[in-house]
């Protein structure tokens, strides 16, 4: 077993290649929990502080490229402090990012079910309490929504087919929760009265797992990837969906029988198979761009439709798409990896295979001239799955495969 | 009472062998059959040990947990089981006599005696001392203090209101007292009882306040004592239990650290006891009272969130021995009518338990602060029991031998008792027969089987291989949010879906013959029984869980499912050899199809006219009106609808129209008129296939009027 427990520091030979960021390494937690007793029957049993002495027992050595049996982790920043969270197996960890590149490990919650594997996290808030909220899910299709504050997993979402491979919430509605899920559908579920708005998929749909989505800056659209190789864009600014989302906030369960009726979604209002050959792993908004990957060493920029096309009015059965730009990788051509963007859009990140970071600088006149810088460590040597960059774009957090986090900050 | 205390059936067994170091209480004092021959060797009797641990410990584990759940929130009430009627102190009696207008005047006079209850007695409190065992003796120890301070409080919780969100307490301080620490039990305390202190709670405490209605009241006891070292207690604990396992030595480690954190100030030791609970029933009876005292930490549990999970390792809690082992306040309580009269305190005498070393293997009492809930109910339990044996008839000698057996019944372990307490759960069975119905029905996980003995009963008990260990609640409780497990809070309502069923089955009359070992049907009595719907759908078209109020309701209703709708329409739209006009109609006539299913040939006729029907004012609107005639008129030479049918469902659309135009004006109507005009003309030039012959139609038209089903075959065979 990996036991990187304490930070080692090794400014030097990072500094030799990059002479403006430093690096730490930081402790992860990847040792088998036994603490799950029986009694506690549904609930994510609750586990805090630092608990060093915890036996390591190796729980998933096996990650084989393609095969999801590894942590995927994310942070996001959260008031004025930085703190991030890794889910991991079966283990939701919440870190916090330091001054002076220190990681503090703050809490970690434990499925109880043995068999539990997050895959995915995303933050959001309480809107009574202002609370902090963090959704997590993973293999057995439950969202669960963990208040730190409380110490509590304070709602789960059962309905899902199969895995959920990613998480994300609505940028302006923090109550808009879009799970996308091996069973070849999005959903849309608002937490605040447990509804469950929309499910996007069926006829037209993803015809296989899906595999990320994102909502665009405003919120109105979302955007889908999956095994299919096809992008699909969903509207949620529609009036069918607009009604629903309203319905979904007026609905109360103890005041009537009937059930919320969910928006079953079943044609997608643009859909292209023209910019992958293989499983799309990754999809982000650049504004009304798109920024896509597969397992081919490229993100790629595109649009919908012709070059002059407004993405608004593009129709359903539009077959044009217009690529306008390519990030080049290497050593990136197993699936599952997420690259990220900060919340500036200003800065992009991937991780490959064997350990490098590809950092793009998207602040330059020419998209097609974004400076990429590669950050490369000789310990981390396993894929990176995913990257987070704090808020003010200042850290960059990199989870491997290795179960080991590591955090670069930025020094200009 | 409770089967931690060994001591009562201890001695009349041949000894442990002092393996019993890791058994919870229960098992303590267990003989092995085989070691009774031979002088085995320490392994032998670990190895056998550990398998009678391996069959018993987790049951037992689980019963014990929900037994301390149900002293805190209780499901049901034993009282209320047939078989334990005589638990029952209520009978109905009255109920014939009772009549509805007497209610107001009942409830008023119950009042009144509450009150002159209450306003005529004065609770007495008198101190004895209070115990703490230190390393060292107490005369060692002469010039530190010998008194500690004690305060009263009464605590009054009341009523929730609707606002609060949790039950508002009151807390009435009555008084401060230095109470003697450790007196010297045993002699001359006759002597001194004057000297003892004496708190007197006035009688206008308990009366009813006017802001809040109390719900119950009770006693806060809260003894600081300066500068005891914390330590001293973990050290004697740790020092007695040598085999204990590491965990618990990091516990006291813990502790250790913690109470060196803190400043070597003052101890607060607290402890509560109910005076009336919340059915106003005095709890406290004119008594000698010895209150085991927890200590508090410096983080008080929100009462909210000390719930009953974390009290799950209460194994190494056992209530009993934080008597022997734990700080103690020993008190003399009376309800007096006089204030004044203090003289007259009772005499203390001294607990016979208090110096009485037993040779039990004491535990640390690693007691947290999330303990002291259960410690609470544990001493409210304790207080009840000890009433309880107080009115129990006099106990007939009875001994109830329990023979544990296990590896697949070649072993056997006996543990006697002398009451007829459930060893699991320590409720008071008080009959024989009582005692087994209980054991057999609320503790399934085992097999009872009983076999007369001459000196009373002996129970053989095994392990149930059968028991379903399943989810048995209410499986929409798994489902609601946040998830039971949190949400429950005490007793909970049970979803609408579940009807109650009243089965009167013939009772048999209680006979002891019915937990003899049977022969046959064994199976059948192991089986667990399980009543209540539980069972959990889902909606088939989002996999939510279905609500048992939403179960009326069809979900599944796929007939024309909006996404076969939606795919139809876009489909069509799709078409390029056909114009916008066309289109439309086509949409319309094939969603209509689709709602209605309509799929012969003689359902035409009904299927246009219902289109007619449906659509007209769609189809007026959209100036649909000739695509709508060419449809009908190239169904007419499929042979699918008669002239007839055509007729009439133009007439609809004219009706329409021109109830639409008289609006708009003659102009319009005369228009709609030419077109009409110009759609039959237009048709044969439109219909792709070749014109059929007039007469044709005619003889069609006939024999569709004359009968459908000839139409249909002919449509077939053709």
């Amino acid at each position: 077993m990996r036991e990187n427990k304490n930070m080692s520091e090794s400014p030097s030979q990072a500094g030799k290649e990059i002479p403006a960021k430093k690096q730490k390494l930081s402790s992860d937690e990847n040792s088998n929990p036994d603490l799950s007793g029986d009694e506690n029957d549904d609930a994510v049993s609750v586990e805090s502080g630092t608990n060093a002495e915890r036996p390591d027992t190796p729980t998933n050595t096996a990650n084989a490229p393609g095969r999801k049996s590894w942590g995927k982790g994310k942070w996001k920043s959260k008031k004025c402090r930085y703190s991030f969270k890794c889910v991991n197996s079966l283990r939701v960890t919440l870190y916090e990012c330091h001054s002076q590149g220190e990681i503090r490990l703050l809490q970690s919650y434990v499925d109880a079910d043995a068999d539990e594997n997050f895959y995915t996290c995303a933050w959001t808030y309480d809107t009574n309490t202002s609370h902090p909220l963090l959704a997590v899910a993973g293999s057995r299709g439950i969202i669960r929504v963990i208040n730190h504050i409380t110490m509590q997993c304070i709602k789960h979402y059962v309905g899902h087919g199969n895995a959920i491979n990613e998480l994300k919430f609505h940028p302006r509605d923090p109550n808009l929760l879009l799970s996308v899920s091996k069973d070849h559908a999005l959903r849309l579920w608002n937490i605040q009265t447990d509804t469950l708005v929309a499910i996007f998929g069926g006829v037209e749909g993803h015809r296989d797992e899906v595999l990320s989505a994102d909502f665009d800056l405003l919120g109105e659209k979302i955007m889908s990837c999956g095994m299919d190789h096809s992008l699909k864009l969903w509207r949620i600014n529609s009036e069918r969906m607009q009604k629903a989302i309203r319905g979904s906030y007026e609905y109360n369960p103890s005041k009537t029988n009937r059930p919320f009726v969910s928006q079953k979604i079943h044609f997608p209002d643009f859909s292209t198979r023209d910019i992958h050959r293989n499983y799309v792993d990754c999809v982000r908004w650049l504004g009304d761009l798109i920024l896509s990957k597969s397992c081919e060493n490229a993100i790629v920029c595109w649009k919908p439709g012709k070059m002059e096309d407004d993405i608004d009015h593009i129709k359903p059965n539009e077959s044009n798409v217009t690529i306008l730009g390519r990030f080049d990788y290497s050593q990136c051509d197993i699936w599952y990896m997420r690259f990220s963007m900060d919340f500036w859009q200003k800065m992009l990140a991937l991780g490959n295979q064997v350990g490098k970071l590809y950092v793009w600088d998207l602040e330059v006149e020419d998209p097609h001239k974004a400076k990429c810088t590669t950050l490369t460590l000789p310990k981390c040597t396993s894929a990176i799955r995913q990257t987070s960059f704090s808020r003010d774009s200042s850290i960059l957090i990199a989870v491997c495969d290795d179960a080991s986090i590591w955090r670069w900050d930025r020094q200009r | 009472m409770a089967p931690h205390k060994q001591s009562s059936s201890g001695g009349s067994h041949p000894v442990g062998f002092g393996s019993g170091g890791k058994a919870n209480g229960l098992y303590q004092s267990s003989s092995a059959v085989m070691a009774a021959a031979k002088k085995p060797n320490m392994q032998l009797i670990q190895a056998d040990h550990e398998l009678f641990l391996q069959a018993f410990e987790k049951p037992t584990q689980i019963y014990r947990f929900l037994r301390t759940r149900n002293l805190i929130a209780p499901i049901f009430l034993h009282r209320t089981l047939t078989y334990m009627s005589h638990r029952n102190s209520r009978n109905n009696v009255k109920r014939k006599s009772s009549k509805v207008d007497n209610l107001l005047f009942k409830v008023e006079k119950m009042r009144g005696e509450q009150e002159t209850h209450s306003l005529t007695s004065n609770l007495q409190l008198t101190f004895t001392g209070f115990f703490q065992k230190a390393g060292k003796p107490s005369q060692d120890s002469e010039n530190e203090q010998n008194s500690v301070s004690l305060e009263v409080l009464l605590v009054k919780v009341c009523h929730k209101k609707r606002k609060d969100v949790s039950c508002p307490v009151k807390q009435v301080p009555t008084g401060k007292k230095q109470v003697p620490l450790n007196p010297d039990t045993s002699a001359g305390v006759q002597a001194k009882t004057g000297s003892f202190p004496s708190l007197l709670v006035p009688s206008i405490e308990f009366e009813p306040s006017n802001s809040h209605m109390v719900k119950s009241y009770s006693l806060l006891f809260r003894v600081s004592r300066p500068g005891c070292p914390r330590t001293q207690i973990n050290g004697l604990a740790n020092g007695e239990n040598h085999h204990s396992r590491d965990f618990s030595e990091e516990v006291v480690n813990r502790k250790r650290r913690s109470s060196s954190l803190r400043e070597e100030g003052e101890t607060t030791f607290v402890a509560q006891m109910t005076v009336f609970d919340k059915n106003r029933r005095l709890q406290l009876l004119d008594g000698e009272y010895e209150v085991s005292m927890q200590e508090m930490e410096e983080c008080p549990v929100n009462k909210k969130r000390a719930t009953w999970e974390t009290i799950l390792d209460g194994k190494r809690l056992p209530p009993f021995e934080s008597f022997s082992q734990g700080p103690t306040l020993q008190f003399t309580l009376r309800w007096t009518s006089d204030s004044t009269d203090r003289s007259t305190a009772p005499v203390a005498k001294p607990l016979a338990t208090r110096n009485s070393e037993t040779n039990q293997d004491t535990r640390p009492s690693t007691l947290r602060a999330t303990h002291t809930l259960a410690v609470k109910e544990s001493l409210n339990a304790d207080v009840q029991t000890r009433r309880e044996q107080i009115l129990a008839e006099p106990r007939q000698k009875l001994r109830i031998f329990y023979q544990f057996q296990y590896n697949n019944n070649t072993r056997q372990q006996t543990e006697a008792r002398d009451d007829l307490h459930c060893p699991w759960c320590t409720l008071n069975c008080r009959k024989l027969y009582s005692l087994l119905k209980h054991l057999k029905l609320s503790h399934s996980r085992f097999v009872f089987n009983y076999v007369p003995h001459p000196k009373g009963a002996k129970i053989e008990v095994s392990i149930n291989e059968c028991y379903d260990g399943s989810y048995a609640g209410n499986p929409q409780d798994i489902h609601s949010q946040p998830g039971f497990a949190f949400s429950r809070n005490g007793p909970v309502k049970r979803t609408a879906v579940t009807h109650i069923l009243v089965c009167r089955p013939k009772r048999t009359k209680p006979s002891l013959s019915e937990f003899l070992e049977s022969e046959d049907g064994d199976r059948e009595q192991q089986r667990t029984y399980i009543s209540g719907h539980n069972r959990l759908y889902f909606h088939s078209d989002c996999c939510l869980p279905l609500r048992p109020q939403e179960m009326e309701m069809d979900s599944e209703d796929e007939r024309d499912p909006d996404w076969l709708k939606e795919k139809t329409v876009k489909q069509i739209e799709e078409f390029t050899d056909v114009n916008e006009g066309e289109k439309e109609i086509m949409k319309l006539w094939n969603l209509h199809v689709m709602k209605h299913g309509f799929i012969a040939d003689n359902q035409m006729n009904e299927a246009c006219l219902l289109f007619a029907e449906n659509h007209a004012a769609v189809i007026v609107k959209h100036s649909l009106c000739r695509n709508f005639l060419l449809h009908l008129i190239s169904m007419h030479d499929f042979n699918l609808i008669s002239t007839l049918t055509i007729n009439q469902a133009m007439a609809r659309l004219r009706l329409l129209q021109s109830q639409a135009a008289h609006g708009d004006g003659e102009e319009d109507e005369e228009e709609e008129e030419e077109d009409w005009e110009t759609a039959v003309e237009s048709q044969p030039e439109l219909d792709p296939d070749p014109d059929p012959d007039p007469s044709e139609y005619k003889v069609c038209s006939d024999e569709t009027s004359n009968g459908c089903l000839e139409n249909g075959n002919q449509q077939e065979g053709s």
